[in-house]
């Protein structure tokens, strides 16, 4: 089915992202559910939502360049990094979970998004890779006398 | 001239220093159009091309008027094509009707309605009206092949790229396949892949030999059986000086090259002609 949805005229990027808001909206629903598990901890528990979707947005906006496995492998290595990092440099609630590192992760998930938004034409399979622009003009100029 | 509803020029694409599609030019016309080759040719590579499923590293193409090297252009493309994959794969679970309205939404039909009533038209087209509601994996491989043409059809598009269909059918099965394919090539371009020069010789008004990613011939099948005129002959023992020749079932061989001095020539088929467009330079009958 892969072939058939990349030579479809939806735009892959529209395809990617139906099927991420779908995931993202059941897992986040399911996971708040999950939450209420620990009523100890209040609205803390909730301390997970900004930096999953920062997590999210930077993983899909990487994978336009990196590829869907070096992407998200790089960004949940950072992820575990960062939360071993500020256990080891502080005691008490860990740096994604207070109230700089929330506002922190909200920043990075609008860059991101930003980010991502602009290179959505990546994801078109046809789209050329990398940055090169050479290969579009000789396409474009070799259209041209075709026609 | 017919007016070219697909043009190509200069289309190259390698992998890994290898060069599977080597300054392919070609222009399609209404009708089927046979894509001939061994394995490893190119075939699929130059399909995925016109299918906008790859991109080419250097040359152009245009599908019905869309150039597919720009954003715009390619989706233009990509709503007039069809494309059946070599390995089209399914979802286990979906059904005949499942999957082809899946397509459709890909394909943009957004409309409930309009979709489900071009669902039920392309189903009906490839003769699965009664089984639309049967899962895919318990269909036999012709009706699988037959859900992954359907599929294609989505749309009536203008130009349908269909990778070696009848692969893995039986007799029966290609036939009725052949009969679909003869039905969408009217008013319509295909480009159909295959190793079968009976599908080719069945099929086309045209065909093109590939054969290491370049083109060995493009004419008629009646030009490329004519490639063969006085090329073919039998004899008693096997020729080394043959192009290629094989034991038939009288227990003659059958040989196609340059025939020595006082050979029994024999009529030469589609086959013969085709044996002898691979390797080498192309032979007569390639469009300048």
């Amino acid at each position: 089915m892969y072939e058939t949805a990349v030579v479809a005229p939806m735009h892959t990027f529209r395809l990617l992202m139906v099927r991420t808001v779908a995931v993202l909206a059941t897992t986040t629903l399911l996971s708040a559910l999950a939450s209420l598990a620990l009523p100890s901890l209040g609205l803390a528990s909730l301390g997970w939502l900004l930096p999953a979707l920062a997590l999210t947005s930077t993983g899909v906006a990487l994978t336009a360049r990196l590829g869907p496995v070096l992407a998200p492998a790089l960004v949940g290595g950072a992820w575990a990094a960062l939360v071993a990092l500020s256990r080891l440099l502080a005691s008490g609630t860990p740096l994604p979970f207070t109230a700089e590192g929330q506002g922190g992760a909200a920043a990075v998930a609008v860059a991101a998004t930003a980010l991502l938004v602009a290179a959505r034409d990546r994801f078109d399979s046809g789209a050329l890779p990398g940055p090169s622009l050479r290969s579009s003009r000789t396409l474009r100029s070799a259209a041209r006398r075709l026609s | 001239m017919t007016r070219p509803t697909v043009s190509a020029a200069g289309l190259t694409l390698s992998y890994r220093g290898t060069r599977a599609v080597d300054e392919v030019t070609l222009r399609l016309t209404e009708g089927v159009t046979g894509l001939l080759g061994p394995n490893g040719a190119g075939k699929t590579t130059l399909l995925r091309i016109l299918a906008t499923a790859t991109v080419p590293d250097n040359g152009a193409f245009t599908v019905l008027g869309h150039d597919p090297s720009t954003v715009t252009g390619r989706q233009d493309a990509r709503r007039v094509l069809g494309y059946l994959p070599q390995n089209p794969g399914f979802h286990p679970d979906f059904t005949a009707f499942e999957f082809v309205d899946y397509v459709a939404v890909l394909k943009e039909l957004t409309d409930r309605r309009t979709r489900h009533a071009e669902a039920r038209r392309v189903l009906d087209a490839v003769g699965l009206a009664d089984v639309r509601g049967k899962r895919i994996r318990k269909l036999s491989g012709g009706m699988k092949q037959r859900v992954a043409l359907a599929a294609a059809l989505v749309g009536d598009p203008g130009f349908l790229v269909l990778d070696e269909p009848t692969v893995g059918l039986d007799p029966e099965q290609r036939m009725r396949f052949r009969e679909l394919i003869a039905e969408a090539g009217e008013g319509r371009t295909v480009l159909l892949s295959t190793h079968q020069t009976e599908d080719v010789a069945m099929l086309c008004h045209r065909v093109v030999v590939m054969d290491q990613g370049r083109v060995r011939f493009d004419g008629t099948p009646a030009e490329l059986t004519a490639v063969a005129d006085g090329r073919v002959w039998r004899s008693a023992e096997r020729q080394p000086g043959a192009r290629a020749g094989w034991r038939t079932g009288t227990g003659e061989f059958r040989n196609v090259g340059d025939p020595p001095e006082g050979a029994r020539l024999v009529e030469p088929t589609l086959e013969d002609g085709y044996l002898l467009a691979l390797g080498g330079d192309p032979v007569a009958g390639v469009a300048a």
